[in-house]
């Protein structure tokens, strides 16, 4: 589903990202972890076209994102770290807005969904400048789900929000990739990857320093966190 | 205090250079004092029908209208910095996190904005204008301009933190406070004669220098700016607004042009931000108005000078001010995980921004109405929508998306007014040649357009 083969994102003289390979399969629920400053966000950027790589070849979906970046956010859902959208739009006119972008109709239904089951449908008329961070995160999510993307890359996917809506988010993921989808998270909370990710990548100062399974030999029965620390430190 | 102060300076030194280079930035002052230098030197011409007294009043109420747009921009500003930067990252609202007292922190902001704006606009422009009044002939005390102007631009600013602090603390029960002001002092100068705009404490100080005018001046800078710090309330009353799902009809609605939601989300940032429709009024039609009251004077200067010429190209420049307000909310950022392009949002901006003109062409429909020139109405609508459309295009090849903050950059604004000055000077000139080459303004039009295929192509990833 995504294939990175030497990737490298330089920034004056800081080196981003460091030539990385990286393969996420069809069904994953793939975590890249890292410390802050370690590169996730711009790796993610790239991932999704939102800035142009220095070096190295990306596909998603297997389309090449340099050559057609447009396609791969048609289909791909994506969550940014900042909780866009500073916007007057109010929260519901934000999802048709998204729908009417991504040229999608009839989405009553979907959006009353997404307002019930992260608890926010209070909140649907007020403008999304006004909104919490919590609230804005779950209109984030709801957004990158309207147009059933066979992928979603999501940038700290729970990071604003309250221990009930971060189980539910953790089961939605879940039971998505049950149903076939994939998801690429990044984060920087070990918790969250060992209880949902399926697969993991660990990037430190730019360069990628482990890629496998969450079962992986090499991490055994040893606490994540432990072998993370001994990565990086 | 000094620490406090000194990171102030700092913060807004980068929060400008960060778009465009700290030379780009720093070069803008020395801009400043060629325009102003030039604007000087235009005196050889306009010294004929303006008075030195005259001259000294506009640029007194220039500076307390610049002091009064600084200080607004604590006020309204707000929204626009709080999209771009964040509130939390500026050192204004640290003490929310650190042990500093809002008044301490206001008092730096205050000073941090007077010597600030003193080396960004003041003394650069006072220089270039005393400079250029050496050639020109009337003489001007370096010294004494420098201080009054600068007085000026305080007793604006400090003007205003006032109203900021009534509005503050009242909310909306100020608005009526703080629309009744200038209207009780516009009447008090009309019961007086309009001699009384000569009244304005640091023109008067210029004028007639005394100890009583410069205390008079003193005395409305610090009266404002202590009842500020001492009813001072940095949270400004927070209310959630809400609203009936109108978007989806209205993207509907204009479902004939290309980018309609994009559009719809344009229309409802305009109306439902800070000033709302009232910026149409304020930011365009008032200064229309004035520039259509004022025009005939230049009659005076440029015997047979055709007006309603000059109105078109004005007021085509003027509209091109629009597309500011399109971009002023709006980041690349908050579209880039979408499937549109910056040359998308950049199109988008364009449609809107060909909506709003509708205002400036009725405008100029009315004036030629007006003038009783219908005959001529062909040659000047296309005269105006050329302008607007080349002037529009040079605005987003060089700004794309970030175009109040981007014209700050020495480069940029320098090279604004090298392509639009001798173009509109051109225009006017060939129509005072022959009427009918008007008619050569429609190659501005080809232009505008291939100007922004490089635009889009330049802003894109």
């Amino acid at each position: 589903m995504i294939s990175v083969k030497n990737l490298s994102k330089h920034f004056g003289t800081t080196k981003a990202v460091d030539n990385v390979d990286l393969h996420v399969q069809k069904g994953e629920l793939f975590g890249l972890l890292g410390p802050n400053g370690s590169g996730k966000t711009t790796m993610i950027k790239m991932l999704t076209g939102q800035i142009r790589p220095g070096s190295g070849e990306i596909s998603v979906h297997g389309v090449d994102v340099l050559a057609k970046p447009l396609r791969v956010k048609e289909l791909t859902g994506i969550i940014p770290e900042q909780e866009n959208p500073p916007s007057f739009l109010t929260a519901e006119e934000y999802l048709h807005f998204v729908a009417k972008v991504r040229k999608l109709k009839d989405i009553e239904e979907q959006c009353d969904w997404w307002f019930s089951y992260l608890d926010f449908g209070e909140q649907k008329d007020v403008l999304c400048k006004d909104l919490s961070r919590g609230t804005r995160q779950k209109l984030m999510l709801s957004q990158a789900f309207l147009h059933g993307p066979d992928l979603v890359i999501i940038d700290e996917p729970l990071i604003n929000l309250d221990p009930l809506m971060q189980r539910r988010v953790k089961d939605f993921l879940k039971d998505y990739v049950k149903k076939g989808g994939t998801v690429f998270i990044s984060t920087h909370i070990l918790e969250i990857a060992r209880e949902i990710c399926t697969g993991m990548a660990i990037i430190y100062k730019g360069k990628l320093v482990f890629s496998g399974r969450m079962d992986d030999t090499a991490i055994g029965d040893r606490p994540l966190e432990e072998f993370f620390l001994e990565l990086v430190c | 205090m000094l620490e406090l102060f000194r990171s102030m300076i700092k913060e807004e030194w980068r929060m400008h250079s960060s778009f465009f280079g700290n030379r780009g930035f720093a070069l803008f002052p020395v801009v400043i004092a060629a325009v102003s230098l030039l604007l000087s030197l235009s005196m050889i011409l306009f010294g004929r029908i303006v008075s030195q007294t005259e001259v000294l009043l506009g640029l007194h109420y220039l500076f307390l209208f610049m002091g009064c747009m600084v200080g607004g921009f604590g006020l309204l500003g707000r929204e626009v910095m709080n999209m771009r930067f964040g509130q939390l990252s500026l050192l204004a609202y640290s003490s929310r996190t650190l042990p500093i007292s809002e008044r301490l922190i206001f008092s730096n902001f205050i000073v941090k904005d007077v010597v600030y704006y003193f080396f960004l606009y003041v003394l650069p422009f006072t220089a270039g204008f005393a400079a250029g009044a050496v050639f020109v002939g009337p003489h001007y005390s370096f010294v004494m301009l420098l201080t009054t102007l600068f007085l000026s631009f305080c007793i604006g600013l400090s003007l205003v933190f006032l109203l900021t602090t009534i509005y503050a603390n009242l909310g909306k029960k100020a608005l009526l406070v703080i629309l009744l002001v200038p209207v009780v002092f516009l009447l008090f100068l009309r019961g007086t004669g309009s001699v009384s705009f000569y009244a304005l404490p640091p023109l008067a100080l210029y004028l007639e220098p005394s100890v009583d005018a410069f205390l008079t001046c003193l005395v409305l800078i610090l009266v404002p700016s202590v009842i500020s710090l001492i009813f001072l309330k940095m949270d400004f009353p927070q209310s959630q607004k809400h609203y009936p799902n109108s978007f989806s009809k209205l993207a509907d609605s204009m479902g004939f042009y290309g980018y309609s939601p994009l559009m719809a989300k344009d229309y409802l940032d305009f109306s439902r931000s800070g000033g709302g429709p009232g910026k149409l009024v304020f930011s365009f039609l008032v200064p229309v108005a004035v520039v259509w009251l004022f025009l005939p004077q230049l009659l005076q200067l440029v015997p047979g000078l055709d007006i309603l010429v000059v109105f078109a190209v004005v007021v085509g420049m003027m509209a091109s001010t629009m597309y500011n307000w399109l971009t002023e909310f709006d980041m690349f950022g908050s579209y880039s995980f979408l499937p549109l392009t910056a040359a998308d949002v950049m199109r988008s901006k364009l449609n809107s921004y060909s909506l709003l003109n509708l205002v400036p062409l009725a405008v100029v429909l009315f004036a030629v109405l007006q003038a009783g020139r219908l005959q001529d109405l062909l040659h000047i609508v296309l005269l105006f929508v050329a302008v607007s459309m080349y002037v529009v295009s040079v605005t987003v090849y060089l700004t794309g998306l970030n175009t109040s903050f981007t014209l700050y950059s020495a480069g940029n604004f320098t090279t604004y007014l090298l392509a639009i000055g001798p173009v509109m000077l051109g225009l006017v000139l060939l129509a005072q040649l022959n009427f009918q080459l008007v008619l050569a303004s429609a190659i501005l039009v080809p232009v505008a357009g291939y100007v922004l295929r490089r635009s889009f192509v330049k802003w894109n990833l």
